[in-house]
């Protein structure tokens, strides 16, 4: 594994945000019309998702997570050195997205911004480079060097309605993460990993340079399995994921947490990756983890590709006021192959509840159901 | 530690009454055979027998008699390195 070692950065905040749209498993009964579908809900652990309508983008998911975040850190935004935005739904092929949120969070003209194309690893690798980034940035200034990092996907606009394979389990989601210079921050210690052979268990093969889109790559025709999807669609072979996961995963775990020197035993949270409830709770059982500090957010919002980290956060430690202190291990893991773990130590951290993006009235969104406020 | 029966844990992932999977069972044709239950099938080799079997390995098993004879090998395997 790749080591990453980084001292003196503390995680400021963290807030998180979904689309004000779901999807329900009795959608599913209806479009595939078969009962199964309640059954495959209770097992991956999803019966609801929320669902960005088309026109809604992973970039204003994480401005509006970013939007409340800035507000209750009471962040200078001329502060803000650099922001980094992880995602696979960018706004553009061309130009970076992460250019695009410097203006549209009136950050300062001296900052940097990049995108960082990642999926299910995808917060692991943008802590690790944002933290970094602090590190390097600060010249030892206490609250120096400030980094946003923005992670979220519309993944579901990749996502074929009619391949049972991807359909009950994806969900669209953004977050925002403060990172700032901090002397008295333990150090994060993250453990990365590759494996490219990957490739072709879980992609989009079409739109991009290898594969152009062509009228024929955007007609969705029957495949294995009778699910129907086009080669824009996102292909996703479920067994070689979790074959892949169960090979990697609990290696990165003990790898990040015999980098760090942590026991498992006093590890106060493990947030996988929400990739579906079969594979948490295995995973769970394999490392041996307490149930009551393993972290399984889908309910309610799918597999959220690179948000889902951050969004089972919030999900599960969301409060007013600061937060505790907690040691953490984070595992990212999925296409690619790629996966990540970190070790962190969280504190006095401000995470505001969950933020309910709302869609402006489109036309596109007819068959999505509203959501009532909670 | 004993080895667990492989037809009784078939027979209780796949929902089947008891006793009805044999060595010679062909996997595929089980009725409650989905993606999901060979999702199922890969988690309970791994919890059972502490192995991480590729699903190539699985598809290219016929039988249940053919899968359990390939868990056994690589379980010597695993031993013997």
């Amino acid at each position: 594994m790749a080591i990453v070692r980084v001292e003196n950065v503390r995680m400021a905040g963290l807030a998180s945000s979904v689309p004000d749209f779901v999807r329900t498993v009795d959608d599913d009964v209806e479009r595939f019309q078969s009962e199964d579908f309640r059954k495959i809900a209770e097992s991956i652990g999803v019966t609801s998702r929320r669902i960005a309508p088309e026109g809604v983008c992973a970039s204003d998911l994480c401005v509006a997570a970013a939007e409340r975040l800035l507000d209750e850190l009471g962040w200078d935004r001329d502060s803000i050195r650099a922001v980094l935005f992880v995602t696979q739904t960018p706004d553009y092929p061309a130009p970076a997205t992460a250019c695009t949120l410097q203006s549209r969070l009136g950050l300062s003209t001296n900052c940097a911004a990049m995108d960082i194309n990642l999926g299910c690893s995808g917060y692991v690798y943008g802590l690790a480079t944002a933290a970094q980034f602090v590190q390097g940035m600060a010249g030892g200034q206490e609250n120096g060097g400030r980094v946003l990092l923005l992670v979220g996907d519309t993944i579901t606009h990749f996502v074929s309605p009619d391949d049972r394979a991807t359909a009950p389990l994806f969900g669209d989601a953004g977050s925002a993460t403060a990172l700032e210079f901090s002397s008295a921050a333990e150090p994060i210690v993250f453990s990365l990993g590759t494996d490219g052979r990957g490739l072709n268990h879980l992609i989009v093969p079409a739109g991009g340079a290898r594969q152009p889109r062509t009228e024929e790559t955007g007609v969705r025709t029957p495949r294995e399995s009778g699910n129907i999807r086009s080669d824009e669609d996102m292909y996703m072979n479920g067994a070689e994921v979790f074959s892949f996961a169960l090979q990697e995963v609990p290696k990165m775990v003990r790898s990040t947490l015999a980098e760090a020197g942590w026991t498992i035993d006093e590890v106060d949270g493990v947030v996988m990756h929400q990739s579906n409830g079969i594979m948490l709770k295995h995973l769970r059982k394999r490392l041996k983890v307490d149930e009551e500090n393993f972290v399984i957010a889908l309910e309610g919002y799918g597999n959220a590709s690179c948000a889902s980290i951050p969004l089972a956060m919030t999900h599960q430690w969301a409060q007013a006021g600061r937060s505790k202190k907690r040691k953490l291990v984070l595992a990212g893991f999925g296409l690619g192959w790629s996966w990540g773990g970190a070790a962190v130590t969280c504190e006095n951290m401000v995470m505001p509840d969950l933020v309910i993006y709302e869609t402006p009235q489109r036309d596109g969104a007819a068959d999505l159901v509203a959501k009532e406020a909670a | 530690m004993a080895q667990p029966d492989f037809c009784e844990l078939l027979d209780e992932l796949f929902e089947l009454d008891p006793g009805t999977a044999t060595s010679a069972t062909v996997l595929k044709e089980i009725p409650s055979w989905s993606s999901l239950t060979f999702v199922g099938l890969i988690a309970m080799i791994d919890e059972e027998y502490g192995i991480a079997l590729s699903p190539g390995v699985i598809m290219s098993s016929e039988t249940a008699g053919d899968l359990e004879l390939k868990i056994q090998e690589m379980q010597i395997a695993d031993e013997a390195a």
